[in-house]
């Protein structure tokens, strides 16, 4: 322990030595100009900050390490269909009216069309299989319009949005009972470039 | 496609098997439509060389459930036929099989000649006590029930004055993997082949009138839209209007138009292809849904489902589209129409209750005969080409398969198990044949 210290000593003294030296030879003394006069600081009471609130640091879930750096890109059209940024629409049972809920949907739905103006969307009708096929496949394209007609009293262009129907012929739900039914009467979003 | 694509596919996949049918005979015993008795016939199993023997078991099958399905015939029970000498080369004790209570024996013979069957057929008549039906028929063995089954129509021809069906197909969409496919199957329910792979969905095939062709919606390409297959396999999109989707097809009864119901205008409208000029005609004018069309079998009307009044309801209007006037009052969901081939009474479901069932009216009078009833739904009803048998899917076993009807509702039979099977539609007799 002691020995170390020494050392330590001994290497400071040399560096400062040579620091010495080095400003010496290097440069040529030239005339100081006189410092600036102090500015005059009215004196106050010093000012005692309030202690700092303990906050524990939160853990990640990933470490840092791992998080890929690179600028975030535009998602692509599949990336935002995942993500369901346009929300399905419910109806009721042989209906096509849009309830207090649906029209909330179709609000979010109608932002982000509005604030996302190069996309158009494919809005295609469900049925639950209660109605015979080919009546189902025209209520579910009447499902269709009543949501685009609403996205239009919104204020999005109807050339951005195309209606289909797929009756009941893909249901979101293969179930046989009023819960499975309430999930297959819908419009859902496609979005397209 | 042309009228004349569609007329030039008509025999092509389809050729007869009949070798040379022997000069008309007289035709005695000839069954009255109304109230007749059904004739008594006994369906020996046919004599057959060794190497014919499966063939021949089949034919009798065959041609024992086809003279049944017919309701022409009763078949005198098999289990008594040791009790008469069998028939021997056209030779038959007629009398001894009358003992049995056979007005007619089918007397047939099966061979293998150069690999291929040679089936010899006679019909005896045992009151008359002679020969009526001499026929010979031949083909690969892989047509074994095509023979038989023509048979079954000769002997129905001679009997009755009238075309059989035993030859006659059902099409109709059925599951598979995740979408559905066209099928097709014999009106017995063999012999079941699927004819597309389009890998979408595809549904309500409706048979040319006139030729082996089918017309049916299609969500394949970027529009659901209306296609039409022939018997020889080529396969076209009709040249219907470009709207968002173009669905429910039905020949008129001349094979030169396509009715379908499109949204060219906006919504639901009924529209009549001429399948020669590919000139679309508008027929109904309303805001509400217009769909599924039916062509009356003079061509002079068009049944179809409309929901002006709130409601699915089916309508009449004259084939140019004037003179619309509503057919169902009653229940809040009737749909599906198809015209019986006499035109004279229109099937159609209605729903009751929350399931659907077939119901037929009688259009003159205007009598309404309810076939289906607590038996799960039964849809989409469709006649056979002699009018004495309706075609339709019902889930009443748990999953939707095809099932046959007599036309007053009785002697249901089902013809596919566990298919996921919807939207039959039943073959005409072609003139051709």
């Amino acid at each position: 322990m002691r020995n170390t210290s020494r050392i330590a000593w001994l290497a400071v003294a040399a560096l400062a030595a040579a620091s010495l030296l080095g400003t010496g030879c290097g440069k040529k003394k030239t005339p100081e100009a006189p410092p600036p006069a102090p500015v005059e600081k009215p004196t106050t009471a010093p000012i005692t900050p309030p202690a700092p609130v303990e906050r524990p640091v939160e853990t990640e879930p990933f470490p840092s390490e791992a998080v890929d750096r690179a600028e975030p890109a535009v998602p692509s059209i599949d990336e935002l269909n995942r993500q369901g940024v346009l929300r399905t629409v419910y109806f009721g049972y042989d209906s096509s009216e849009l309830d207090s809920e649906a029209r909330a949907t179709l609000q979010a739905n109608a932002d982000w069309l509005k604030s996302n103006a190069s996309y158009r969307a494919v809005v295609a009708g469900h049925c639950d299989e209660r109605g015979t096929i080919e009546y189902n496949l025209a209520l579910g394209l009447r499902r269709a319009e009543s949501a685009i007609g609403y996205l239009s009293s919104l204020g999005v262009p109807v050339s951005r949005l195309r209606p289909t129907s797929f009756g009941e012929e893909r249901p979101a739900d293969p179930g046989h009972g009023d819960d499975a039914w309430s999930k297959n009467r819908r419009a859902e979003f496609t979005i397209e470039p | 496609m042309s009228l004349a694509a569609v007329r030039s596919a008509a025999t092509i996949a389809f050729a007869l098997v009949a070798l040379a049918p022997a000069p008309a005979q007289e035709v005695s015993g000839v069954v009255e439509e109304s109230g007749a008795a059904r004739v008594a016939i006994a369906v020996p199993t046919p004599r057959a060389s060794a190497e014919a023997r499966e063939a021949a078991a089949e034919i009798a099958d065959a041609v024992r459930y086809d003279l049944e399905f017919s309701d022409w015939f009763e078949i005198v029970d098999p289990a008594t036929y040791a009790l008469a000498p069998a028939p021997d080369r056209g030779r038959l004790d007629h009398e001894a099989w009358r003992g049995l209570g056979a007005a007619a024996v089918v007397d047939v013979e099966v061979a293998v000649k150069d690999g291929k069957l040679d089936v010899i057929a006679r019909v005896h008549d045992t009151e008359g006590g002679k020969l009526v039906l001499n026929y010979r028929y031949g083909g690969a063995p892989s047509r074994v029930r095509r023979i038989a089954h023509q048979l079954s129509d000769d002997i129905v021809l001679h009997y009755t004055g009238r075309p059989g069906i035993a030859q006659t197909w059902i099409a109709f969409s059925s599951r598979h993997g995740e979408n559905k496919e066209i099928y097709l199957m014999d009106y017995d329910g063999r012999r079941v082949r699927r004819l597309t792979d389009w890998g979408t969905i595809n549904l309500a095939p409706a048979w040319s009138p006139v030729a082996n062709s089918l017309a049916f919606l299609s969500f394949r390409g970027d529009r659901p839209g209306v296609w039409v297959l022939d018997g020889d396999g080529r396969v076209s999109r009709t040249p219907a209007l470009s709207g968002e989707m173009n669905v429910s097809p039905d020949w008129s009864p001349d094979g030169r138009r396509l009715a379908y119901s499109g949204t060219a205008d906006g919504d639901f409208e009924i529209y009549s292809l001429n399948l020669a000029s590919g000139r679309n005609d508008r027929l109904t004018r309303h805001p509400a849904i217009d769909i599924s069309p039916a062509y009356s079998p003079n061509g002079r009307e068009i049944a179809f489902t409309s929901d002006r009044s709130g409601k699915p309801q089916v309508y009449l209007m004259d084939a140019e589209g004037l003179n619309v006037r509503r057919l169902t009052t009653e229940g809040d969901y009737n749909d599906s129409a198809a015209w019986s081939p006499d035109g004279t009474r229109l099937a159609y479901v209605s729903r009751i209750d929350g399931r659907f069932d077939v119901f037929v009216r009688e259009l003159e009078s205007g009598a309404t005969r309810r076939l289906t009833a607590d038996s799960g739904n039964n849809e989409n009803p469709r006649w056979s080409p002699d009018g004495r048998h309706i075609v339709f899917a019902s889930d009443r076993a748990g999953t939707w398969d095809i099932y046959t009807m007599r036309a007053d509702g009785s002697r249901v039979t089902r013809l596919t198990r566990g298919t996921h099977s919807y939207t039959p539609d039943w073959s005409r007799v072609l003139d051709e044949r």
